[in-house]
């Protein structure tokens, strides 16, 4: 029931009629057109930059040696090797790495950064600051470093043999092995710690962990429970971030690994294939890359979807 | 219930000064794809009004404050002001000032910079922006503050500097988009006055747009109340309370208790026992129908009575009065407000009697 | 905040309590302090000290040649890395990355710009994902796309351009992949998605309010950006345009695979590392990496001043 202004028996004015069709000639309305245009240009020339190298390196790896379209640059991909080990060696290899490099990651950072939120809040910038070291000082640094600690702890040069190695020599040794490189598991889960670190401190939070836990002790949980059956699956989907970070970041990693003289992770061995192939090595480029990015789309959805109520 | 509307020229209401401008929406509506935000608003503002905006959110009422700011263009109709239309002309062009809900303010502006703003984009000079703006800051009472930045200030203390920088420019028209609603309860109460009292010194044509009726209610001239995109009724706060032109607004303006009765001759009603005249504007209803019979909570007399027909079920403490829930006899319920110093003598578990005020009631169709 | 460890046994004081909470982050303290902290400070502590040789004497019992070696502490190292090669190294690595820092910075910004605006949450998310993947494990692979689309002989682009467009990406377009040009190209292919993902929550943050607040007083459009906007961004991009410098600067993968013509510092210390030095000069490659310290950490440092500077604002 609308109401008329202008008396009591005041109907609506019928002779207003339409003027305005909802894309007028207003100011207002060119200008967002002119920004959706400029928008769509912007976004246009990226695609192109971001997507061209992509397309190029498609259509390098497809030229026939006729001329033609061969698969056989992606054939090769399974039987090349880098005098080491072929693909899958060097996938398995990494992907063990990340595996381990994972592990100490959620086993160290998400119970220290639940004491931090929980009980020692004062701490946390500390803490916080301690992650982000590694994004100050680059992998390149932290290498030399730890060059500079195998220098130091090795027996000298112009020793006699049969010298005694030092216990920590020893340790040092075996971290270092090239059969279980624990070595780049543990550097990596220093690398990670920047990325991984934001990732589980936004989940938690986001699940306002201090209720949480509040009230299941209120009714009675242990600290086991507590941690294992209450805390961990509200924070799956920071749990799963935070690992895939870690993942990307060691199936990525050359730096450490090439300068340390390994030769079977992934990025290393990439690098390391005979340059005759160049369009193996391209093959291989385009698929880790696509592989990776679809792992993160993925991701991506099921975050959107996650659980009821913890997204927008 | 009359079938009309009803409506209070302008002269007969509170306030009308010369200064300020008349907003007029025509026949507005805005499609938003398939919904409708708003379906035909016709509206009239007088200078100097104040008129609130009430209704529940989707109504269209920060729509339609949108459509006279300029930020969006109506999809049919017109906007006038001062009988010109505005509907193509750009935002920054309307002459208006606007005080948002929250974020008013720009961050990297110190307080009296805010203010001056509006002054600068119209190429006043330092001195004078400075001058101008400290005298609004005055006016809202924070000249103190005027060095100061928006982390630095309190919500009320940020809102008022937007009041005063909306005010800097002498607007043709203020807009208020529930200015008040994201403040504490005694901030908003505070800043309610000074508002309404700022308006009424300036003579500014003011639009303000609230879900909160004891808001509109306290603050307007007069208020329109919307619903689903159109306007149910815009009348002066009292006449919105006691003739309220659709069942929609007899429930979301106040309390409304709905008692069976039985109309009589002569436009009479018999309720609860009595027998009152009707406020039918209109149409007197023929005798012998049942109705729904819409009375204020204040209008419900109890005494307590050992042999009475109701019961006291719950008691609430609001202040000034108190609002008792009863049952009845047949099981159904009804509203009561009584002044709260008799809340002791109408305990829960009280039986009361019950009668109505001899006043003429609303009848529901 | 309440400490609500639970009640077991009554005699334990409110420092006991505390202090038992402390130890629970020994594990964290440790582990960075033995994984990274370590080799930090071995950096700080080789790089003033140097081993030379100050003899050579036979061993009567077995008629060797043992070499003694003195180990001293110096500025020699640090003087080192400053000169010839390494200065160049140093020079370059500063010009590439400051160049593509400014560069990155802005197109990232125009292209965070159009992603916000956006209406679609696919785009959104893909930009996101797409940022996070090249910020951190592009490296190798990405170097790859880019020969295999540039190489001055093989090229997919180079020989599309010359075939039908008849131009010489070398010599007509100063495009050359081991060359600066070409480095750059590269560098901003994950600088730009880093600035995104630095500046997109920035641009979030600015609120309609304002841009409509300001429509309402009478600015235009570019008024708005350039007295409301510009201010509350600045602090995020200045700080952006620091961590794009730093990466750049950082950044070892990318420029070993295109074998960059020119000295870059993240390469030669790897030399310095792998042994192609004078003897003496092992200590060389810790100086140069506390020369990389001496560079990142301050600007890190004033990266997140600005930072807690912008938070005030958009809080």
């Amino acid at each position: 029931m609308t109401t008329g202004i202008g008396g009591i028996a005041g109907a609506p004015d019928l002779a207003a009629a339409p003027t305005t069709p909802e894309t007028g000639p207003s100011a207002a309305a060119r200008r967002s057109r002119n920004a959706r245009y400029g928008r769509w240009l912007i976004l246009l020339v990226a695609a192109i930059y971001f997507l061209g190298p992509l397309v190029a390196a498609i259509a390098f790896t497809l030229k026939g040696d006729n001329g033609g379209i061969s698969f056989a640059a992606y054939g090769d991909i399974f039987t090349t090797s880098n005098g080491q080990t072929g693909l899958g060696g060097a996938l398995l290899y990494s992907l063990l790495i990340a595996a381990v490099s994972i592990v100490i990651t959620l086993a160290l950072m998400l119970p220290t950064q639940l004491l931090v939120h929980l009980r020692l809040p004062a701490w946390r910038p500390l803490v916080e600051t301690l992650t982000l070291l590694p994004l100050v000082f680059p992998p390149i640094v932290l290498v030399v470093g730890v060059s500079d600690v195998y220098a130091w702890a090795a027996p000298p040069t112009n020793a006699a043999a049969g010298t005694q190695e030092s216990f920590v020599f020893h340790i040092l040794k075996f971290l270092r092995e090239d059969s279980h490189p624990l070595l780049l598991a543990l550097l990596y889960v220093i690398l990670a710690m920047p990325f991984t670190f934001r990732a589980l401190d936004s989940g938690i939070r986001a699940i306002d962990a201090q209720t949480l836990v509040e009230a299941a002790r209120n009714l009675g949980a242990g600290w086991s429970t507590v941690l294992f059956r209450v805390l961990m699956p509200c924070l799956r989907t920071a749990l799963v971030n935070a690992a895939f970070l870690c993942f990307a970041l060691v199936m990525g990693e050359f730096t450490i690994s090439s300068v340390l003289l390994y030769t079977k992770p992934f990025p290393v061995w990439l690098a390391q294939l005979p340059t005759t192939s160049g369009q193996v090595q391209a093959a291989v480029s385009v698929f880790s890359l696509l592989l990776v990015e679809v792992i993160l789309l993925v991701l991506g959805a099921l975050n959107v979807r996650g659980p009821a109520g913890r997204k927008e | 219930m009359s079938s009309l509307p009803v409506t209070t020229p302008l002269s007969e209401s509170s306030f009308a000064t010369q200064r300020g401008a008349t907003v007029e929406y025509r026949g507005v509506r805005r499609v938003f794809g398939a919904t409708s935000a708003l379906d035909g608003l016709d509206l009239k503002i007088e200078p100097g009004e104040l008129l609130a905006l009430l209704g529940p959110s989707g109504c269209g009422k920060t729509t339609a404050l949108r459509l006279l700011a300029g930020f969006d263009t109506p999809t049919a109709g017109d906007v006038l002001v001062d009988d010109k239309d505005v509907s193509h002309t750009p935002a920054n062009k309307r002459d208006m000032g606007m005080v948002f809900q929250s974020y008013s303010l720009f961050p990297t502006m110190s307080a009296i910079d805010n203010v001056g703003f509006g002054l600068r984009m119209r190429g006043q000079g330092t001195r004078d922006r400075r001058d101008r703006a400290g005298e609004l800051l005055d006016l809202v009472g924070l000249s103190e503050h005027a060095k100061k930045y928006p982390h630095q200030l309190s919500g009320g203390q940020q809102q008022r500097v937007a009041l005063a920088r909306a005010l800097a420019v002498r607007p043709r028209v203020l807009l208020l988009d529930e200015p008040l609603s994201a403040l504490d309860a005694k901030v908003r109460e505070q800043l309610r006055d000074e508002i309404r009292r700022i308006q009424l010194e300036l003579g500014v044509t003011t639009v303000f747009v609230t879900h909160d009726q004891e808001e509109a209610l306290s603050m307007a001239d007069r208020v329109g109340v919307m619903r689903a995109g159109k306007l149910e009724q815009c009348d002066a706060p009292a006449v919105l309370y006691d003739r309220p032109a659709t069942p929609f607004v007899a429930e979301f303006v106040g309390t409304m208790n709905h008692i069976p009765g039985r109309t009589e001759e002569g436009g009479r009603v018999r309720v609860l026992g009595q027998v009152l005249p009707s406020d039918a504007e209109g149409a007197v209803p023929p005798a012998g129908v049942e109705v729904d019979v819409l009375v204020r909570p204040e209008a419900v007399v109890l005494h307590p009575a050992p042999d009475g027909d109701a019961v006291v079920m719950v008691s609430t403490f609001r202040g000034s009065s108190v609002r008792i829930r009863l049952a009845l006899r047949d099981g159904s319920e009804l509203l009561a407000d009584v002044a709260s110093h008799r809340a002791g003598e109408l305990a829960a578990g009280t039986h009361v009697s019950l009668s109505l005020l001899d006043r003429p009631v609303l009848l529901a169709t | 905040m309440t400490n609500t460890l639970e009640t077991g046994g009554t005699g334990h004081s409110r420092a006991r309590r505390f202090s038992l909470a402390w130890l629970g982050l020994t594990p964290f303290f440790a582990y960075v302090a033995l994984v990274f902290l370590v080799p930090i400070g071995f950096i700080l502590f080789e790089a003033f000290r140097r081993t030379t040789t100050s003899g050579v004497t036979r061993d009567p019992v077995t008629q060797q040649f043992v070499k003694h070696t003195e180990t001293s502490f110096t500025f020699a190292n640090v003087h080192d890395s400053l000169q010839g090669i390494y200065r160049t190294s140093l020079v370059t690595s500063v010009k590439l990355s400051a160049i593509t820092a400014v560069i990155g910075a802005v197109l990232g910004m125009l292209l965070a710009a159009a992603v916000v605006n956006s209406s679609s949450a696919f785009l959104r998310q893909v930009v996101t994902s797409a940022a996070a993947v090249t910020a951190n494990f592009g490296g190798i692979p990405l170097a790859f796309l880019f020969i295999a689309t540039l190489d001055a002989n093989s090229g997919v682009a180079t020989t599309f351009l010359q075939d039908h467009f008849g131009l010489s990406l070398q010599d007509d377009l100063h495009l050359q992949l081991p060359e600066l040009s070409g480095l750059c190209l590269v560098y901003l292919y994950f600088l730009v998605p880093l600035m995104v993902l630095v500046m997109a929550p920035a641009l979030e943050g600015l609120k309609p309010q304002w841009a409509e607040a300001a429509e309402n007083l009478g600015a235009s459009r570019w008024t708005y950006w350039r007295l409301v906007a510009a201010p509350v961004l600045l602090p995020s991009f200045l700080g952006a345009v620091l961590l794009l410098f730093c990466s750049a600067f950082s950044a070892y993968a990318t420029a070993y695979a295109i074998n960059a013509s020119f000295p870059l510092i993240t390469i030669r210390i790897n030399a310095v590392l792998s042994g192609n030095v004078l003897a003496g000069q092992e200590n060389l490659g810790a100086a140069l990496a506390l020369l990389m310290i001496v560079f990142v950490l301050p600007l890190t440092v004033i990266y997140q001043l600005l930072q807690r500077r912008t938070s005030r604002w958009l809080a």
